[in-house]
């Protein structure tokens, strides 16, 4: 080989390397971003779950500005009070190639655009989170959902249950569907049975079933110890039939007729 | 190098007989000596830039096999996507 042709090769070589060399640091730089990321994306998860949603979502933004593409920082970093925010995330959705992350961003979009008194639209056909939205559509449309049943379609999430039941046992109870709302409670109540609203949730299911007697309904309703007098007026006017054993035990709430 | 001018083989400056076929190395003059002496410097700069370039390949390939590992094996994966808690509003009816 003459020394033009070893020279040839040598720079091609550093060329090469230098090249390698590049590319190594951005992969690195990348892995370093993604990894603090993920430990924020985790901070934020254990700050939502210690409900403070408001510093989770900081947080969560901050992963979101390194990972701007990954649904998981977009989703927790949303704030579904936000329409604007909740449009961005929208348009994430497009864009996600894996069918669990398209639902999830569409199931809280449409969520967030539900309680904002928005239509969804959102096509979440064929899935567990399609059907309860739609019967949640329904519902505060005055319409009466059907029943919900899952047939062999992907799942639905936690979060769209807790909502979409906790929003039809609302609009049932409005509208003094007493079965509905023993239905709507019972699934919410074996949700989370350790949850905070779950005394509630047990009083709600015993007032509204005829066998349980009076005594056992006040027992529960006296585990409740937020809003109590408040669920006690509703459910006095939900069945009046329990209405004489309430006024025994709260005098105040039936008598003065409480708005719930 | 000084090439014999017998078989023509590349000798070391300074050889006085070829260290192929042992014939005595032509008187060669200053230029013809300069011009070796370039050839040579050449020789070496090319050798030395070629091992550079491997050097810096070889470099280049661990690191960015290094970079490969921590960003597919060592940073762990992301949370799974899932649906936030999102607020549900009361149990009760306005």
């Amino acid at each position: 080989m003459s020394p033009a042709q070893r020279m040839t090769v040598a720079f091609s070589l550093m060329g090469a390397g230098l090249l390698a060399v590049l590319l190594a640091g951005l992969i690195a730089w990348s892995a370093v971003g993604r990894w603090q990321a993920v430990s924020e994306l985790r901070e934020a998860q254990s700050q939502m779950r210690r409900d403070r949603p408001a510093d989770a979502r900081r947080i969560a933004a901050a992963a979101q500005a390194r990972i701007p593409e990954e649904p998981s920082a977009a989703l927790l970093a949303c704030d579904p009070a936000d329409p604007e925010a909740v449009e961005r995330l929208a348009a994430l959705a497009p864009r996600l190639t894996r069918r669990e992350e398209r639902n999830a961003v569409l199931a809280t979009v449409a969520i967030a655009r539900l309680q904002a008194g928005k239509p969804a639209d959102v096509d979440l056909d064929g899935t567990g989170d399609g059907r309860l939205i739609s019967a949640m559509s329904a519902a505060l449309a005055g319409r009466t959902p059907g029943p919900l049943y899952a047939a062999g379609e992907d799942p639905p999430h936690l979060q769209v249950q807790r909502v979409v039941l906790t929003t039809l046992l609302r609009t049932a109870w409005s509208a003094g569907r007493v079965e509905e709302v023993r239905r709507h409670a019972g699934a919410l109540w074996l949700m989370r049975p350790r949850a905070a609203e779950a005394p509630a949730l047990r009083a709600i299911i015993a007032a509204t079933t005829t066998e349980v007697a009076d005594d056992a309904v006040v027992t529960m309703l006296q585990e409740v110890k937020t809003d109590r007098e408040r669920l006690v007026a509703a459910l006095g006017r939900l069945v009046p039939a329990r209405q004489p054993a309430f006024a025994v035990r709260w005098p105040a709430a039936p008598a003065t007729g409480a708005t719930p | 190098m000084i090439p014999c001018q017998a078989c023509g083989n590349q000798n070391p400056i300074g050889t006085r007989f070829c260290r192929s076929c042992g014939e005595r190395i032509a008187v060669v003059k200053v230029d013809q000596l300069a011009a070796a002496v370039r050839d040579d410097q050449v020789t070496v700069a090319s050798h030395r830039r070629l091992e550079g370039g491997r050097s810096l390949l070889l470099v280049g390939l661990f690191l960015l096999v290094c970079a490969l590992v921590l960003r597919y094996a060592v940073v762990p994966s992301l949370p799974v996507a899932d649906v936030p808690p999102l607020p549900a509003g009361e149990l009760l009816p306005p």
